[in-house]
């Protein structure tokens, strides 16, 4: 190798720092041996080597360095094997910084991230508490809205309980003469029995000078939910006052106060005519006796009446007739004397005011103008018994009782009668012969309807015509059955229902008599349901059972044997009512238990009780299938028959829908007692009789008394005076006779009267007059005509619910207005909270929400600066791997390398970090829509409208108090007091798109917005529908008024009259006087005169003939004063039997009654009987 | 490089003969100093850190002057000690903080050298010494290691732990860089 000198010089640096190795050495040294410019060159080399080692060696002096004091100059040290060197850990002294970088990168890594995680949480939890803070107030609100909502909810029935419903049930006019009973119910809207004081007043007011009002009666009670009360009977009203009822409750509440007017029922009388015989001859006297009584209390009348007496003889004319005004007692007296003038006959004398007060009172007699002497006749017939079929032959004769002398050459007139069936003669009865005889002849017929039959011949002597009567003897058999056996059934109340309890009476007659039988009440298939009897053997029988629908029943007869029809029981109705008393006579003072089903749904009923067309009490009551008790309590007044009746209110009007008649022993009577009356009695003998009358406790009673003895052969066979407290409701008193009903307290009568009256009833009574007027006053009065209240009996219903429901709707409308008004404060209080807790929850939130997103801030710059990092290298990388390249240095592949990978990492980057989906900074939506709403608007407005009555007041109070039925909507409904279901039944029934439109109308008005949440829209919409149909409700209110139902135009029911007496002819007082304190006075009112008649033999007195006075004492007006009367009479001359009666009545509405007997025997004959007291 | 391979050889000689004693530890130490407290002022960049960390080189030497005998090249070792102490001076941040680049030391110039020439002299050494600071670390070391320290390649890069060439290249390059200083290129 050898080198020019121009390589040589580039070599020589490097051989003097040793840089060359050997050849290069070698070869350089070769060539400066040679070259001495080459050598020249190396000694400036060499020079500017030694001026560098002298700029390298920069201290020329240094101190020199001593061993430490302290450090021994020469150690004994152990030899080491080996000089290690001084321990240099230069990996762990490396890596230190790499460590203490990623500590401090962790460090701060971690710390940042703590302390943002702190920040954050610190900034949660204050979005936590301002979202808290936000929801309480909204928890406070809802809470104040919810409780006032409660309040509002409890409100209605909180105010319904202080409100009153006063319900007043009674007589529509006033009675005088009766304990006016009314029955006070006082109730809360909520249908609640009330406990409040009650104040009845009746008030009387002059018709000119409504203000000068006086109490006439007052009435304190406390009312337990229903209470009774009465007003005294006898008040004086003042002429051409008004009265006025007025009933007033003082509940917590506002008083509630009904009043109505009441009429004045006009008196009521009853009148009893006696006549002193039944048969009459021309000449005589005709004693005739009136007592007329206030048909409820029996007392005299207090008014002034005149009686006029007519009698009509048997071609009609009316010959006498005498105005007369009643005496003492209310008794009037007269007589007639008897003159040819009469036609004979069946003659009428008729009793009546001359003002029409009281009802005509008609009393028959027979006026006979034939022969005195009786004849004797008899019927004999061929054989002792007849069969159906049979020829019937007979021979009639008849002589004279004084003499025995055949009536001879006198015309007959026979007639046969079998049950109801004239028979036929064969041919003409002749007149009689000389023995006084003739033959009778006929055919009964193959079958006959009854066993009972009479032959009736009637004997013309002269003027007069005698009749007689023989039974007809008929035996059935098996071959020929008699029928006609007459059932008859009254179903308790009126109808069979089907499905309830039925208690039905029967009555069995044959030929108009009672008969007896026993049976089975059978199926159509035959199958037995009751076994029946009679009872008493009066006819009159009782069961009961429950008869189905679609079964017809019928009576299967066991006896009397050989009857085969079987009577079928009236049809079971589907519906109806049933009235059921089953105590049908009960005492005075024993509450009347009445129980009253109803068939189908429930309804509003009355159930009255009338005594002699007097209201004694009344209860409403809503009765349904199980059946409704009622007591009813009538005063001390209401004994006797009373009618039960239940009435439905329509209209207006009372449609009785049962009945039946029961009856109250009276505890009030008059006892009558004879004394002094011998078993027997001689011809002309002077008599003292003797009467004492005793109150039911055995007090003397001071009355009047009617003392009659006549000849029993005057008398009819007919009735004698049925009972007083019958005859008032019972218009025949044949049907009395025939139930041989005597109110005695004996259970067999009072089971006897039960089944005589529960016979009776306003569907077969002769007299179903029932109350058909309610008037029905809402709170206020209201004109009617007197011709509504003198329909008398009628009934008024004051009721306040109407006023009551108003007053209601008032007191809670203003309440919830204060309860609308403090939640609204407390509501607009909370507003305020809440809206500046909610600004602070959105600071706190938007600050949050810009905290979250640092870290991505962070990163997103970060990022960016590492990529601009990147960028950076790899373009200083490129540059300078270009430069090398440029300057031709080798190794400029990694330069590239580090640059590609730089940009290249560059470029991921900024792909990996492209704009995606950024988030929205500020409030979550969600979070701030959820506080932002807030918990509702208050919904209270809403609900300030009217309230809605049927919201709290029990629906049951509205279907009792619905009473008038309208047509309304299409379909039968009820325009006043409509049940809540009625209404939503309107409602619903409303078109949908009108009921929409209001409905949004109304929403608008309120300012509803449809932002409100699906619950409050709801809430809304049911208030709404209740402020409209509460709006529907009022307007329905006003709407047209339900027309009052014009009254029954009817007769004044004060038409019972009273007794007129009739000046009689010119017979003399007797000379023979009453002895004690009735001595024979003039009546104490009244211009008539008393006629009394007391027998004078005329053998005592020495006159001739002979004595056949059949009338021997009419006293009508004997006075028992301290319940003792005695009176004297003589007796006639025939040997007789005379009945002795005593009517007696008191002031205070007593009446009794007392019968004896006197047997005239001349002295030796055998007594035949006794005095008979009744 | 033959003479100063000899006089390496020469002075491992010595070294080996004072080894016995503390003394000679001390004096030999003393003779290097000059040329360790320069090499190291020109690593650290001021006087006091280049006192400091051939303080610390000879206590470091000094303890462990038992082990010398083991020593084969004892001025090498002496730097390599004082090269670390000098690392370890650089890693103590306080002290780079706290210590601020002083101005080089003044040199003793020669009597025989004319004023301009002086001057010159002195400009020249003053370029080779900034440039000398500029030079990087590496280049900076092994030139320093070479020229002060006299120590051989073999031993630069066993030091240094890198391949021999490598350490050729880093001393030819710090020479370009000294050449054009003194525009001897």
């Amino acid at each position: 190798m050898t080198y020019r000198c121009e390589q040589c010089s580039e070599l020589l640096w490097d051989q003097l720092y040793g840089l060359l190795d050997a050849g290069q050495e070698e070869a350089l040294r070769d060539h400066l041996a040679g070259c001495p410019a080459c050598q020249a060159a190396r000694a400036r080399v060499e020079a500017k080597q030694q001026l560098v080692a002298r700029a390298a060696r920069l201290y020329d002096t240094v101190a020199p360095f001593t061993v430490p004091a302290d450090e021994p100059a020469t150690a004994p040290a152990p030899e080491p094997a080996t000089l290690p060197l001084p321990a240099r850990p230069v990996r762990a002294r490396r890596r230190w910084p790499w460590v203490a970088a990623a500590a401090a990168l962790l460090l701060l890594v971690g710390g940042g991230y703590g302390v943002y995680q702190s920040e954050l949480g610190r900034r949660q939890a204050d979005v936590q508490q301002a979202s808290r803070s936000v929801k309480d107030v909204d928890r406070q609100m809802a809470d104040a809205a919810r409780a006032a909502e409660q309040e509002a909810a409890t409100l209605p029935r909180s105010l319904a309980a202080r409100q009153i419903h006063l319900s007043v049930l009674g007589p529509a006019a006033y009675q005088p003469d009766a304990a006016n009973q009314y029955r006070v119910t006082t109730k809360d809207l909520n249908g609640k029995a009330a406990t409040v004081p009650v104040t009845a007043r009746l008030v009387a007011a002059p018709a000119d000078k409504p203000g000068a009002a006086k109490v006439l009666a007052e009435q304190r009670l406390l009312s337990r939910g229903e209470q009774p009360f009465a007003l005294p009977p006898g008040l004086k009203i003042p002429a051409g006052a008004v009265v006025r009822l007025e009933v007033e409750a003082r509940a917590a509440g506002s008083p509630a106060r009904v009043q109505d007017r009441l009429s004045v029922a006009a008196p009521s009388y009853l009148t009893y005519l006696n006549l002193d015989k039944a048969i009459y001859h021309p000449g005589e006297i005709v004693f005739f006796r009136t007592l007329t009584v206030d048909r409820f209390s029996s007392r005299p009348p207090a008014e002034r009446l005149t009686t006029v007496a007519t009698v009509i003889d048997a071609a009609g004319l009316r010959r006498l007739s005498h105005p007369e005004p009643l005496g003492e007692g209310g008794i009037g007296a007269g007589q007639f004397a008897l003159t040819r003038e009469l036609c004979e006959g069946e003659c009428v004398l008729e009793v009546s005011e001359a003002q029409g007060r009281f009802p005509t009172v008609r009393r028959t007699f027979r006026l006979d103008y034939g022969q005195t002497v009786p004849l004797e006749a008899d019927v004999k017939f061929d054989r002792r018994a007849y069969a159906p079929g049979d020829n019937v032959r007979a021979n009639f004769q008849a002589r004279r009782a004084d003499n025995g002398a055949a009536v001879a050459n006198r015309p007959v007139d026979v007639s046969v009668q079998v049950g109801s069936q004239k028979l036929a003669l064969r041919k003409p009865a002749p007149p009689t012969n000389a023995r006084g005889e003739t033959a009778i002849e006929f055919q009964l017929p193959p079958r006959l309807t009854s066993n009972r039959g009479k032959v009736v011949v009637q004997v013309r002597d002269g003027a007069y015509a005698h009749t007689y009567e023989k039974q007809l003897p008929i035996v059935a058999s098996a071959a020929a059955p008699v029928a006609g056996l007459q059932v008859e059934f009254f179903p308790e109340g009126g109808d069979l229902v089907a499905g309830l309890p039925a208690r039905v009476y029967f009555r069995v007659r044959q030929d108009g008599r009672p008969a007896d039988l026993t049976g089975t009440v059978a199926t159509r298939s035959g199958q037995a349901v009751v076994p029946v009897r009679t009872e008493n053997q009066q006819g009159l029988g009782l069961f009961s059972f429950t008869p189905k629908a679609g079964e017809a029943y019928s009576l299967r007869i066991d006896s009397p044997r050989g009857t085969t029809t079987q009577p079928s029981l009236p049809t079971a109705q589907p519906t109806g009512v049933v009235l059921s008393v089953p105590d049908g006579v009960s005492r005075e003072g024993q509450p009347l238990r009445v129980r009253v089903y109803q068939a189908g749904a429930a309804r509003p009923l009355i159930v009255a009780a009338a005594c002699r067309d007097r209201l004694v009490d009344q209860k409403a009551v809503v009765v349904g299938p199980q059946g409704t008790a009622v007591d009813l309590v009538p005063p001390p007044d209401g004994s006797g028959v009373l009618r039960v009746t239940a009435y439905q209110p329509a209209r207006g009007r009372l449609v009785p829908l049962a009945e039946r008649l029961v009856y109250r022993v009276p505890a009030r009577r008059l006892d009558v007692a004879l004394d002094g009356l011998k078993p027997r009695y001689n011809p002309g003998e002077r008599v003292t009789l003797q009467a004492k009358t005793t109150a039911e406790n055995g007090r003397p009673e001071t009355s009047w008394l009617l003392a009659a003895v006549v000849d029993e052969r005057a008398l009819e066979d007919g009735p004698r005076p049925a009972p007083f407290y019958l005859s008032g409701e019972v218009s025949r008193a044949p049907d009395l006779e025939q139930a041989g009903v005597w109110v005695r307290n004996d259970p067999r009568a009072f089971a006897a009267l039960d089944r005589f009256l529960a016979t009776q009833g306003w569907r077969r009574f002769p007299r179903p007059e029932p109350p058909t007027v309610l008037v029905q006053n809402r709170g206020r009065e209201e004109s009617r005509t007197d011709a509504t209240a003198a329909a008398s009996p009628a009934l008024v219903q004051l009721d306040n619910g109407t006023e009551a429901r108003a007053q209601y709707a008032r007191a809670l409308r203003a309440a919830r207005e204060q309860v609308l008004a403090r939640a609204t404060e407390r509501r607009e209080e909370l507003e305020s909270d809440r809206t500046r807790r909610l600004d602070e929850w959105r600071q706190v939130e938007a600050a949050l929400a810009d905290f979250r997103d640092l870290p991505g801030t962070v990163l997103r710059w970060g990022w960016v600066g590492l990529l601009l990092v990147l960028f950076g290298i790899g373009c200083l990388a490129l540059l300078f791997a270009l430069y090398r390249l440029v300057r031709g240095a080798a190794g400029n592949t990694r330069y590239f390398g580090v640059a590609f990978a730089s940009l290249l990492l560059c470029l991921l980057g900024v792909y990996a970090g492209r704009p995606g989906e950024t988030r929205e900074r500020g409030l979550r939506t969600s979070d701030l829509s959820d506080l932002a709403v807030g918990p509702g608007p208050l919904t209270l407005p809403h609900v300030a409208a009217a309230p809605r009555l049927d919201q709290v007041v029990p629906e049951g109070l509205y279907a009792a108090q619905s009473r008038t039925p309208v047509e309304a909507n299409g379909r039968r409904g009820l325009a006043v007091n409509r049940s809540f279901r009625d209404r939503q039944w309107e409602r619903a029934a409303a078109p949908n798109a009108a009921r929409r439109k209001a409905d949004e109308k109304q929403k608008d008005a309120n300012g509803l917005k449809e932002t409100r949440s699906g619950a409050l829209r709801s809430r809304f919409a049911m208030l709404q529908r209740a402020q409209q149909e509460e709006t529907m409700r009022a307007n329905a209110d006003k709407g047209p008024p339900v027309r009052p139902v014009a009254p029954t135009a009817r007769a004044p029911a004060a038409m019972l009259g009273g007794a007129g007496g009739a000046k009689g002819t010119a017979l003399k007082k007797a000379a023979v006087g009453h002895e004690g304190k009735n001595e024979s006075k003039a009546p104490a009112r009244g211009t008539g005169v008393p006629v009394e008649y007391a027998h004078v033999n005329l053998r005592a007195q020495g006159l001739p003939g002979p004595d056949a006075q059949e009338t021997v004492l009419w006293a009508p007006l004997l006075k028992a004063a301290g319940g003792v009367a005695r009176t004297v009479f003589d007796l006639s001359d025939n040997v007789t039997t005379y009945r002795v009666l005593i009517l007696g009545n008191s002031p205070d509405g007593r009446l009794g009654l007392a019968e004896g007997r006197l047997v005239v025997q001349p002295a030796g004959a055998p007594t035949s009987g006794a005095a008979k007291v009744k | 490089m033959g003479d100063l391979a000899v006089s390496t050889s020469a002075r491992a000689g010595a070294v080996k003969d004072a080894k016995t004693s503390g003394e000679d530890f001390v004096r030999e130490f003393n003779g290097v100093r000059a040329e360790l407290v320069s090499t190291l002022f020109y690593l650290l960049g001021n006087h006091e850190d280049a006192q400091d960390a051939a303080q610390d080189a000879f206590l470091k030497c000094w303890r462990t002057r038992q082990g010398l005998g083991e020593v084969r090249n004892l001025r090498a070792w002496i730097f390599r000690v004082g090269l670390n102490a000098a690392k370890d001076l650089q890693r103590n941040a306080w002290r780079r903080r706290a210590r601020p680049l002083v101005g080089t030391p003044a040199q003793a110039e020669s009597a025989t050298t004319s004023p301009p020439e002086a001057l010159a002299h002195g400009e020249d050494l003053e370029r080779l010494r900034d440039a000398l600071l500029d030079l990087r670390p590496e280049e900076k070391a092994v030139f320093l290691l070479r020229q002060n320290g006299d120590l051989t390649y073999e031993e630069i890069a066993e030091m240094r732990r890198c391949p021999v060439g490598t350490v050729k290249t880093q001393m030819r390059t710090a020479l370009q860089k000294l050449r054009r200083v003194l525009k001897d290129e």
